[in-house]
């Protein structure tokens, strides 16, 4: 008996075994969509990170904006904010770039006090396998993944151009620059030079630093005007050295007779605008650089790619 | 591949497997089109869900347009104009986006929801601060309301604006999915049904080829061992393979030709062994009808049976009628003869011999199995006996003994072996006939001749002394006895001549 069913049930065994392996085809497709879902699903695990902010002066309202916006965006994202105030101090900004390290936290997001003088700390923390982040002033060294900033250039070139508009092309026209080696005061002075040269009856006649302070412009744009009984339009690198330079005009008796350009967009510039004062700002968006900054951190650490320089949109406030 | 399946087993098993691959093949169809069903509905709501997204967008873009305007026109009669029909457009539009689930798939309408929650929350933010912005520009506020243009309300248009963009593109993808799952299906239906067509053609051309040669080669095997056969060569046989039908047929065909052969070969030897023992018949009749005396006769005949039969031995028993019984005369082979010089004689009472009840009987005596019967008379000279026949040698109604042949097979005698023993008997019995007369014949003629010499010779003499002289010395020649006497007396009636006879009669029986 069995040695003659023997085949038969072989015969039949491979005939099911055939329509077993089409069934099996056929429902193959399907199984892939669940395991592609899956893995999908496993990607989206919450994770808490702490990353530190480190702001070179908390006393100027830019860089109070910068805090809010980075925190409301740390807030939504679930991210431990840690902020640091160097007080306008490379050693005390170095110092609490090692402290962080050695807290530790998850990324860095550094508004360098000094390009040149921050580059040990970051490189600190490159070794430390923690990605460092710039805000709004660029490091002159180091392994940087990111520098969120303004477009300083094109907020010079759009300075330079509203002026000459409202200075009818032509005239002596003064530049207050910013600190000697930030990558503001040389961003903005360049998009500014740059542009202006393509007036030809402009000339820049004094190119001085007033340090963005508002006494220094005030003092600095005080000797100009003794000095320069003829000019139509200043622009300076901040807003803190217009308004010193507008109360210095306005000292001499000469406001009326400039048009004076900001960069910032801060509330004393706004009222100046208001008030007629002041011609325009170009505005930052302090806080959106903040939130920008966190937002970008938190990709990084999820594993996205970045772009190196991610630029913050600037807009001309006028009258 | 030998099949060990039936005829009609294999019909049924190609029907089922054809009925088979249709049903896979409907049901890859009905697969198929669910599927592409699911897709399109996939599809629509996809492009449905994509236009939520971009219509949002574009209603956000024109109402930011307009803000954008008033800015820079300073028209305040755009806020209760222009403004205030986009604001409820995008309200209209915000309030839809969040009331529906987008996306197809489980996880992407959970992130999608996730989306469309965030785009509420900053959809409404965004009216906030287009609300402080209409609030500053009442007050105449304008520089205000441009910085609030573009830092606020920038930084939260951008998140927005992001987040619609990534609900378009989730959604998008889904649909992209969907199309291209669509496409895959299609194609693996394709290949499906191609396969299965391929399959189905290839399984139903071997599975008929097989099944063809599985039915046509036994067939022409078949046909040829019959052709064979036919030709008169018995010994063909057909190839039996598997359990089918045919194999069946070819198996009743093989014990049929077996059992024509055995039938054809039994009847070729019966003819064969018939005519062979009628030309031993045959041979002891001329053999028997040149010899006329009584010895070398039945010498002969039972040497020539013996052989001539292939026999295991025979003999013959002549009757002795005054003591009723059977004389071992003749036997055949050496044997035989030492029993016929044993003299055996066996009674024709004796119950327990078949040659007594032969002839008794005066029968042919058939016993093919001498261990079963009582008649049977066992010899220690032959020890090898199974089968026994014994014929009487009959002539003219007259018993001359009894012919025995024995064999050592068991069941060798025939009826028609009887008969032709029968014959033999009758043969044997009418040339004993002949011989015995012939004998005796010869032996009254003999004495006669001697008795006529002696009467010449009597005749001739011419004293009683003489005819005394020769009566004596030829009948001692006749009589061959080495001495005759005469002796005289004289009793009252003396009758020489008379009783001459009796006295010859008497002088020899004196000897």
């Amino acid at each position: 008996m069995p040695e003659f069913l023997r085949p038969k049930f072989s015969k039949l065994g491979s005939l099911v075994l055939i329509l077993l392996l089409l069934l099996l085809a056929i429902t193959g497709c399907n199984d892939d969509d669940k395991d592609d879902d899956s893995s999908d699903s496993n990607n989206a695990t919450p994770q808490t990170f702490t990353v530190g902010l480190l702001l070179s002066d908390l006393s100027n309202p830019f860089f109070v904006s910068v805090q809010e916006g980075a925190q409301s965006a740390a807030t939504r994202l679930g991210i431990t904010l840690v902020v640091e105030d160097a007080k306008n101090d490379v050693a005390t900004q170095i110092t609490q770039v090692q402290n962080l390290i050695a807290q530790p936290v998850n990324a860095l997001l550094i508004n360098p006090v000094d390009g040149d003088g921050i580059v040990p700390a970051i490189q600190a923390a490159n070794a430390a396998g923690i990605p460092v982040f710039t805000i709004d002033r660029s490091a002159s060294g180091g392994d940087v993944v990111a520098h969120i900033a303004s477009d300083n250039v094109a907020g010079g070139s759009m300075a330079a151009e509203y002026l000459a508009t409202n200075i009818n092309s032509a005239g002596n026209v003064v530049e207050l620059q910013g600190i000697e080696g930030t990558s503001a005061a040389q961003d903005r002075g360049s998009g500014f030079n740059d542009k202006i040269a393509t007036y030809a009856d402009i000339d820049v006649i004094v190119q001085q630093t007033a340090n963005f302070s508002r006494e220094e412009g005030q003092a600095v744009f005080a000797q100009i005007l003794a000095d320069n009984p003829d000019i139509v339009g200043v622009f300076a690198h901040n807003d803190e050295m217009i308004l010193g330079a507008i109360d210095a005009a306005k000292e001499a008796g000469r406001a009326a007779d400039i048009k004076f350009v900001g960069f910032d967009g801060t509330e004393g510039a706004i009222e100046a605008i208001d008030a007629g004062d002041l011609l325009a700002t170009i505005a930052q968006q302090p806080a959106e650089m903040g939130r920008i900054g966190v937002e970008t951190a938190d990709k990084v650490l999820k594993g996205e790619t970045v772009e190196s320089y991610i630029p913050v949109d600037l807009a001309v406030i006028s009258r | 591949m030998r099949f060990r399946f039936s005829i009609r087993q294999r019909i049924a098993l190609i029907f089922t497997l054809l009925v088979l691959l249709l049903l896979v093949t409907g049901a890859i169809a009905l697969l198929f089109t669910q599927s592409a069903e699911t897709t399109v509905d996939d599809i629509q709501n996809g492009s449905n869900d994509i236009n939520q997204a971009n219509n949002l967008r574009v209603s956000w873009l024109s109402m930011a347009s307009t803000i954008d305007r008033l800015l820079l026109t300073r028209q305040s009669s755009l806020i209760d104009t222009n403004l205030a029909a986009n604001r409820s457009d995008f309200e209209a539009r915000l309030a839809n986006i969040q009331a529906e689930t987008l996306g197809t798939s489980s996880s992407t309408q959970e992130e999608n929801t996730q989306l469309t929650q965030s785009i509420g929350g900053l959809g409404t933010e965004l009216l906030s601060y287009v609300d402080e912005v209409i609030a500053r520009v009442r007050a105449s506020e304008w520089t205000r309301a441009q910085s609030i243009r573009h830092t606020d309300l920038a930084s939260v248009e951008r998140r927005f604006l992001a987040d619609v963009d990534e609900l378009g593109s989730n959604v998008s993808t889904d649909v992209t999915e969907a199309i291209q799952q669509s496409t895959d299906t299609q194609n693996q239906f394709r290949t499906f049904v191609i396969a299965i067509a391929v399959f189905g053609v290839l399984i139903a051309l071997i599975v008929s080829v097989i099944t063809t040669l599985s039915v046509t080669r036994p067939l022409a095997n078949l046909i040829a061992t019959t052709r064979e056969i036919q030709a008169g060569d018995f010994s063909k046989r057909a190839n039996v393979s598997g359990r089918d039908e045919l194999s069946n047929l070819a198996q009743s065909f093989n014990s049929m030709t077996e059992q024509l052969q055995r039938s054809f070969s039994s009847l070729e030897e019966r003819v064969q062994a018939r005519t062979r023992e009628l030309e031993a018949v045959f041979a002891v009749n001329t053999q028997v009808g040149t010899i006329l005396e009584v010895d070398r006769l039945l010498q002969d005949v039972t040497d020539m049976i013996k052989e001539r039969f292939d026999l295991y031995h025979a003999h013959i028993f002549l009757y002795d009628p005054k003591a009723e019984a059977l004389i071992l005369t003749a036997g055949a082979g050496h044997v035989g003869r030492q029993m016929v010089t044993e003299g055996r004689v066996i009674s024709i009472n004796n119950l327990r011999s078949i040659v007594a009840r032969a002839s008794r009987t005066r029968a042919g005596v058939v016993v093919n199995n001498v261990a079963e019967t009582v008649d049977f008379l066992p010899h220690p000279l032959l020890p090898n006996t199974r089968s026994e026949l014994a014929v009487p040698l009959v002539a003219r109604g007259r018993l001359l003994g009894v012919l025995d042949v024995q064999s050592d097979e068991f069941e060798h005698f025939s009826p028609e072996t009887l008969s032709l023993m029968e014959i033999l008997a009758t043969q044997v019995a009418i040339a004993l006939n002949n011989a015995t007369l012939y004998e005796v014949a010869e032996r009254t003629s003999r004495r006669e001749r001697t008795i006529g010499n002696i009467t010449q010779k009597i005749q001739a003499a011419v004293s009683i002394d003489e005819i005394l002289q020769s009566t004596i010395r030829e009948l001692g020649k006749a009589l061959r006895v080495p001495h005759t006497a005469i002796e005289l007396r004289l009793p009252e009636n003396i009758s020489l001549s008379e009783d001459g006879e009796a006295y010859g009669m008497a002088e020899r029986e004196n000897v």
